[in-house]
């Protein structure tokens, strides 16, 4: 199953503003343990912070440091709005 | 007092170290938290500190004395978010952290981002003996509205906590005392890791029971073994100094906790991702507990500015104007001290040929025509403009934004097969391909920095600007004054454009061919924007990276000098070695639309390309002495009589940008690669595409005309 086949919401599709929380990392191998390093898993919150002029990276706000994190590997990284979020795809 | 005693340590470091006790202690934590600056604070070196994510490579190390008797080796460790290494800086600090010999190790965690540190921190609490947890920039955490219990954190971690600022000095009494204090502290207590537990005990107790484990927990030891990283273990088995008979043990040992984890139902491939979720939560559980957040009411100064730095249009307006402001200044400003100097060294020199007259002419001459005039000649050329350059740079990157400039600028560079961090090793090679070559060490990835360190001569260092600018100018040379600075800034700004463009597009290629490789992770921190300190950013890039290179410079420069003074005057039938060399290069010089006079520059000018345009017109004038270059016009009269037109001009400026690397520049490749193929790689690739683009050009012009 291709996850880029399917209407999922990932860290690489939300703007700057956007609170959302992870629920799942689809990342393998280093970059997933990265990613954990980071803070990033099932549950943290995330906030995009600022998008580069070209459209990517985007830059998020983890538990208040900001990481940019590239395309590629954003969009491995399910997640959902936070509730009562306003802007909804 | 403090200093005092902090040098009389240093003297007597090796023949009075019996008499005081030296503690070694390592500074461990994550990028970005202010390591260095509580470094330079406790140890008073003021080593430079950089605002960029895992900048320190090497390990620098400073003596302060703690108590009457006791003086503590502090060891600065490269920032790492996690004990999981996989580049070498993460290595090296974890095998320090694990098995070196250091008594204590001081965490040191961002009190504004205290969960995410704690990861770390949990990790090496868990891991050894002695630990002492630092929160840092307190100052910052009290001005917005946080508020951390720690006395009950000190409780959760069970290791003490000292609330420190390495800006405003509080907490380092403390710290001191903490290293003083010669009480041993065990390891803390694991974290709750329930799925796991029958299976991490049955490791655990092999591990007991061979009993090396040093200042590690066994509990630790078991755990990394069951995360089954391969290079950590055998560099655990190495230190431990475990046998084989006892690594069998320890191997059936994990064989039986995986039978354990499969029949509780889970995947013994995925305890690493399970022991990092468990540490993790852990480290949520400790900041909800501990930490106490006022709701954000404002935007900070620092979300302000990003608005504008990260802004859709703003961005590269920003970046362009900074990039040219910098450029101006160090390429134009810099000509007035330029000219003091060359003055100053010229009266030097006229007192010098006036002290040796005695000398004979044979010893005179190549001594101060030679060695004394190249010498002071690169001297005065590259000293202003790296004095300029290097602490602007400098300044940028601790006010935070290099970073950010490297977000802004990932995604192009992303495409030509590089990554963002590029544009600014880049930066540095504007100032000298030296320092470029060198700052390319930022880039995580191996081929992407091979890649950077490859194409950096590109970029025209500023040894070679003012070349630039003088073949721009002699472009719109029957212009008015006005029109022609600015038609000559325009074209300068085309040359500069036209580096970056081939820049991007051999990245691409060598990294489509025979330099494809991982793609570096770039997980970019961007940290909030710090006041950077002035007075230490200036003592230390003009000490740092001014002299250095400088010197690096001068070593070269000096019997280059020597050489160019023997080929332009010695005579062999009638004739000056120079004039055979440009007359041999000619033919080739005349296909690429130069001359061979051009050519031989360029040849002899490796070793300092401030020279290049000196010895053109030494060459030309006929003279064995290196002058400087005359006005415009009077230039403009000397090149035209010796044939240059048009597409003469446009050709050197190409050459100037695409030849080889200067001497010290190569020698610098060769350091930091380890590999002669990647320096002779350096010197072919961007001959290729000089001689190539010269090639067209000169065939185009004859087209056309």
């Amino acid at each position: 199953m291709n996850i880029d086949d399917l209407d999922i919401l990932t860290l690489a599709d939300i703007n700057p503003g956007d609170e959302v929380i992870v629920l799942k990392n689809n990342l393998t191998d280093e970059m997933r343990r990265r990613m954990l390093d980071l803070g990033i898993s099932p549950g943290t919150h995330v906030t995009c912070i600022a998008c580069a002029p070209c459209g990517r990276p985007k830059a998020y706000a983890v538990y208040s440091s900001t990481f940019a994190i590239r395309y590629d590997n954003a969009r491995k990284i399910e997640v959902e709005y936070v509730s009562g979020n306003k802007s909804q795809k | 007092m403090e200093t005092k005693v902090k040098n009389k340590c240093k003297k007597n470091k090796t023949d009075r170290s019996d008499a005081k006790k030296i503690i070694k202690t390592a500074l461990a934590g994550n990028p970005n938290v202010g390591k260095s600056s509580l470094f330079n604070r406790l140890t008073g070196l003021g080593r430079h500190t950089g605002n960029w994510s895992g900048k320190t490579v090497d390990l620098a190390s400073g003596f302060f004395s703690v108590s009457e008797n006791e003086v503590c080796e502090l060891v600065d460790l490269p920032g790492t978010y996690s004990l999981y290494a996989r580049s070498e800086e993460e290595r090296v600090s974890r095998d320090f952290i694990c098995f070196s010999n250091a008594e204590k190790i001081i965490v040191v965690v961002d009190a504004l981002s205290l969960e995410r540190n704690l990861i770390l921190a949990l990790d090496i609490c868990e891991a050894r003996e002695n630990v002492v947890l630092v929160l840092n920039l307190m100052d910052e955490a009290g001005r917005s509205g946080l508020c951390i219990d720690i006395e009950r954190l000190s409780k959760m971690l069970s290791v003490p906590v000292i609330p420190a600022s390495a800006k405003t000095g509080m907490g380092l009494d403390e710290i001191k005392r903490a290293i003083a204090n010669d009480s041993t502290s065990s390891a803390s207590t694991p974290v709750s890791r329930s799925v796991a537990r029958a299976a991490i005990n049955t490791v655990c107790q092999t591990i007991e029971h061979i009993g090396k484990t040093n200042k590690l927990s066994a509990h630790w030891l078991a755990v990394k073994f069951l995360e089954n990283d391969a290079e950590f273990v055998s560099q655990i088995a190495f230190h431990l100094a475990y046998t084989p008979d006892e690594l069998l043990m320890i191997d059936d040992a994990i064989g039986r906790a995986n039978e354990i984890l499969e029949n509780s139902g889970s995947d013994p491939n995925k305890f690493s991702d399970y022991a990092a979720e468990c540490t993790l939560k852990r480290a949520r559980e400790i900041g909800d507990a501990c930490v106490q957040r006022k709701p954000k009411e404002k935007q900070t100064l620092s979300e302000k500015l990003d608005r504008y730095v990260l802004g859709k249009y703003t961005a590269y307006p920003i970046m362009l104007v900074l990039f040219a402001a910098i450029l101006w200044l160090s390429a134009i400003g810099a000509n007035y001290p330029s000219d003091l100097l060359f003055r100053a060294f010229s009266f030097v020199g006229d007192r010098l040929s006036y002290l040796m007259c005695d000398l004979p002419e044979l010893i005179r001459a190549p001594l101060l025509d030679g060695v004394y005039l190249v010498l002071t000649w690169v001297v005065s050329v590259m000293l202003p403009s790296m004095a300029i350059f290097f602490p602007l740079f400098t300044l940028a990157e601790d006010f935070g934004l290099l970073p950010r400039i490297a977000f802004c600028l990932d995604e192009p560079f992303r495409r030509s097969g590089s990554c963002g961090k590029q544009p600014l090793a880049m930066c540095m090679g504007l100032g000298c391909n030296c320092t470029g070559i060198m700052g390319s060490r930022i880039i995580d990835s191996d081929h992407e920095r091979l890649l950077s360190v490859l194409t950096n001569s590109f970029v025209p260092c500023n040894g070679r600007l003012p070349l630039l600018i003088t073949l721009s100018s002699l472009l719109f040379i029957g212009l008015s004054v006005h029109l022609r600075g600015v038609l000559s800034a325009i074209v300068l700004l085309l040359f500069i454009l036209l580096s970056v463009f081939v820049t991007m597009i051999l990245c691409r290629l060598l990294s489509g061919t025979f330099l494809h490789g991982d793609r570096s992770s770039i997980t970019l921190e961007l940290p909030p924007y710090r006041t950077p300190n002035v007075g230490q950013v200036i003592v230390r890039s003009v000490l740092d990276r001014t002299l250095r290179v400088l010197g690096r410079s001068v070593l070269v420069a000096a019997p280059a000098g020597f050489v160019i003074w023997l080929i332009s005057n010695l005579t062999f039938c009638g004739r000056t070695p120079l004039s055979m060399l440009n007359d041999l290069l000619d033919p080739l010089g005349k296909f690429l639309g130069m001359d061979g006079v051009i050519l031989s520059a360029f040849v002899l000018g490796m070793p300092a390309n401030e020279i290049v345009l000196p010895i053109i017109l030494m060459s030309y004038k006929g003279g064995g002495l290196l002058t400087q270059t005359p006005s415009l016009s009077t230039l403009c009269m000397v090149l035209t009589n010796n044939g240059w037109t048009t597409k003469t001009i446009v050709c050197t400026a190409v050459l100037c940008l695409f030849h080889f690397p200067c001497a010290p520049a190569l020698l610098t490749v060769f350091k930091e690669t380890h590999s002669k193929r990647a320096a002779i790689m350096s010197v072919a690739i961007p001959l290729t595409v000089g001689a190539t683009l010269c090639m067209l050009l000169s065939l185009g012009f004859s087209l056309f005309s």
